[in-house]
């Protein structure tokens, strides 16, 4: 009984996952700066970040207004999901480099 | 152990971070942002100086130079083309050509930029200076001002350490005292400026020192005055007894039974007056050098016909042995402990007494081939009164049970060590005392 | 850099200090051994370092979700702990218990081995640079005097008062602790994209912002989020609801016992 339950939960999740397959934006971390500071993405649109840590130190994907914490270790990708978001700006920083690694996320409605 | 000056000093010190800390970070950060300002307002400042400066309105490839390596310049005119830039600065346009604050990443760094529309050439100067430099000479600034707060907090954490500490002087004070009082010391505690937080306290214990005094006085006088008291129609008795057996010429086993109980009595009353006059609190030991193998071999010379009078074999074997103690005290312990190993052995049976010196001191070793004691009576034997009987043995023995007390006493007063184990004989009883060579603790 | 470490690690720090002054309060007004505590705080001390050094690995499990599933499995576990803690002690059982006293350390190594992994990556990103390796250790050390005086100070709050108030003081803000548990572990499934996100209930970001100091205070104490979205807010009451009805069920089961 609970092993088919949890099949159906995961065939369910699969099956939510393929079928939302939201777009992935990729954000590069070098020299503790954000490339590019500046990202686009569609509003009321689930997106999958791809953050690439560069540098060989850790560093820290922070927002307090996306609600989103994550440790990314030096020389490591990480996926975060943001959204779906109304349109607006959503600034994100670097906690370990807050200083300089800092950049901007500007939701916009499509075709604007 | 909980410590008032430990919980004292990181109270004090956890509030005194805590408030410092919550203003300091208060005006770090508007520090912070007057400098932000500041340095907003200097590049303000750069740019008009950079539009009166640089009148260029043909496009120059060469870059202008020199410019510290964290600021750069571009001029731009109205139509977008590129009229001369610092070495720094990249062929691009950095900024939107819009008059304003920007922030962007070139060269491996973050970058504070401001577009200035000249009014006078219609030219777009973009200024910009690194965001980290910027920061880190906000941060010096800020962190010179605040820095020395916390270095204040690290003294001030040594100065409550210390002040507390002198606030609890008089309580240090009254504990060192009372801990330096000797056990027969019952005078009553002097400190000087005492605080009144204090004073009930040392009036409450200097009441109940004077009262123990007083009961300790009103016990001993008491004891001491009875036995005294007793002696005297004691001796009468005796005497009063041996004239009548005298007169009546009879010897039977009344007159023998009483002649014994009136000898006990007047043995009772002696070891009570030597169990007072042994106590601690009476007789300070002094410091005499004494041998004790040459007391030993004299109280046993002394007290030889006892061990005749049941035929006992009792040996001496030791070496002399000089230690400091009280020679009184020390014969009455030596008496009492071959009295009991006599008592105890049986007619024809053997004593065995060693006397050696030892690293710390001297070993007084008393053995007998008596019944002995069984081990979970050891503790109790020393109790006033208390006699072990052997319940198998139906026999009767003389003695009033005070004679090891008396024993405690003396070991008490030279801080000695008794242990009691089985004899080496077939059975008995063995007492080993450990007397230190010096009587200062 | 270094008033940003200091920033860094009080952040950290004052979510274990929390959990863990609160345990010790609830010791020293119980009388019990404090010993254990000590072994506990090491133990995460040790998670800690392992959880930091796995990291990299941690992070690619479950399609690169991993650390928001393993941060996500030590905030519920703290929680379960903190519950069934608050279930004994609401009971009528007799102290020292070992029990009680393997759910406090349980929840204090979970505590401070989720916080110390980050400040351990933190301050070894900073190995090859001397110079500011300085500023960023200055600022930790300053970070964690800060961290563990509110802990000290909390503590000794606890324990001037009178044992029944205080142990109920301590149940509440175990309760507040706990549920902030949850609201965390929430926010982590929805940034794994275990959890549908909807946008946010309401935004108070204008009247205590999370840059502001009283809305990273607020952080510490009960995952104060200025934009929550609905599961957060329901899963924060939810568990919330379920510790008081824990300390309510034991209570009557005391009492029925007692009759």
């Amino acid at each position: 009984m609970m092993k088919k339950l949890l099949t159906c939960i995961a065939i369910f999740m699969i099956s939510l996952n393929s079928y939302a397959a939201p777009p992935v934006f990729e954000i590069v971390i070098k020299d503790h700066l954000f490339y590019p500071d500046e990202l686009v993405i569609p509003a009321n649109t689930k997106v999958k970040l791809l953050v690439k840590n560069q540098d060989a130190t850790p560093e820290e994907f922070e927002s307090y207004e996306l609600n989103r914490e994550k440790v990314i270790p030096g020389n490591t990708q990480a996926i975060i999901f943001i959204g779906p978001l109304k349109p607006g700006v959503y600034p994100f920083f670097g906690e370990f480099f807050p200083k300089t690694a800092q950049g901007r996320i500007i939701v916009k409605e499509d075709g604007k | 152990m909980k410590s008032i000056r430990l919980y004292l000093l990181l109270i004090l010190v956890a509030t005194l971070i805590l408030v410092m800390f919550v203003s300091l970070l208060k005006g770090y950060q508007s520090s912070i942002e007057t400098a932000q300002d500041l340095f907003d307002e200097r590049l303000v400042n750069t740019a008009e100086l950079i539009a009166s400066a640089n009148v260029a309105q043909t496009t120059s490839d060469s870059a202008q130079s020199p410019t510290s390596d964290y600021l750069f310049f571009q001029i731009w005119d109205a139509k977008g083309q590129l009229l001369t830039r610092s070495s720094t600065a990249p062929h691009i346009a950095l900024s939107p050509f819009k008059k304003g604050f920007y922030d962007v990443n070139f060269n491996g760094f973050r970058w504070h930029n401001y577009v200035y529309p000249d009014p006078q050439l219609q030219r777009w100067i973009i200024v910009g200076e690194r965001s980290d430099v910027r920061s880190s000479m906000a941060e010096d600034i800020v962190l010179a001002t605040i820095l020395p707060a916390f270095f204040g907090i690290v003294i001030a954490a040594i100065l409550i350490w210390w002040l507390i500490g002198t606030g609890l002087k008089p309580l240090k004070n009254l504990s060192r005292q009372l801990a330096s009082k000797q056990a027969d010391d019952l005078k009553p505690i002097q400190l000087a400026d005492l605080p009144i937080e204090m004073s009930q306290l040392v009036k409450i214990i200097n009441q109940l020192f004077w009262r123990l005094d007083q009961s300790f006085q009103r016990e001993q006088r008491f004891a001491a005055d009875a036995a005294h008291e007793l002696r005297t129609p004691i001796s009468a008795l005796q005497i009063h007894l041996h004239n009548l057996r005298q007169t009546y010429g009879d010897d039977s086993e009344d007159w023998q039974l009483m002649q014994a109980s009136v000898d006990r009595m007047g043995h009772l009353v002696n070891q009570i007056l030597m169990l007072y006059r042994t106590a601690p609190e009476q007789i300070a030991a002094k410091d005499e050098s004494i041998d004790l193998y040459k007391i030993t071999s004299d109280v046993i010379a002394r007290d030889y016909q006892q061990f005749e009078k049941r035929q006992q074999h009792v040996e001496l074997i030791g070496e002399s042995a000089m230690m400091q103690g009280h020679v009184f005290a020390l014969e009455t312990l030596l008496q009492n402990l071959l009295n009991n190993a006599s008592k105890y052995a049986p007619a024809n049976g053997h004593i065995l007494i060693q006397v050696h010196p030892t690293e710390k001191g001297v070993r007084l070793i008393v053995e007998d081939d008596g019944p002995g004691i069984p081990a979970d009576q050891y503790e109790r034997i020393f109790d006033r009164f208390y006699r072990y009987q052997n319940e198998n043995s139906d026999l009767q023995l003389p003695g009033c049970g005070l004679g090891l007390a008396i024993v405690q006493h003396i070991i008490e007063m030279h801080h000695a060590d008794i242990k009691l184990t089985n004899s080496a004989f077939e059975s008995g009883l063995k007492v080993v005392i450990d007397f230190p060579a010096a009587l200062n603790k | 850099m270094l008033l940003n470490s200091v920033i860094l690690v009080l952040r950290e720090v004052l979510e274990a200090a929390m959990v863990v002054s609160l345990f010790m309060a609830f010791t020293t007004v119980s009388q019990q051994s404090r010993r254990f505590l000590i072994k506990a705080i090491l133990l995460g001390l040790i998670a800690g370092a392992t959880y930091a050094y796995f990291l990299p690995e941690v992070s690619n499990w479950l399609e690169g979700v991993g650390q928001e599933i393993t941060n996500t499995a030590i905030h519920i576990g703290i929680y379960c702990c903190l519950t069934v803690f608050l279930w004994l002690i609401s009971r009528d059982i007799n102290l020292p218990n070992q029990l009680v006293k393997g759910m406090m350390m349980t929840a204090i190594i979970l505590a401070i081995s989720r916080e110390s992994a980050e400040i351990m990556l933190y301050i070894s990103g900073f190995r090859s640079d001397h110079f500011l390796m300085q500023s960023v250790l200055s600022g930790s050390l300053i970070g964690l005097g800060i961290g563990v005086s509110c802990g000290i100070f909390l503590y000794h709050l606890m324990i001037a008062l009178k044992p029944a108030p205080a142990a109920k003081c301590i149940c509440i803000l175990v309760v507040i602790v706990g549920s902030s548990m949850m609201s965390q572990a929430t926010q982590f499934l929805i940034q794994a994209d275990w959890l549908a996100s909807s946008n946010p209930v309401w935004d108070s970001s204008h009247l205590i912002s999370e840059h502001s100091l009283p809305g990273q205070l607020l952080y510490a104490l009960m995952a104060y989020e200025a934009t929550p979205t609905w599961s957060q807010i329901l899963v924060y009451l939810t568990s919330l609801l379920l510790m008081l009805i824990v300390i309510v069920s034991g209570r009557f089961s005391r009492s029925i016992q007692h009759d």
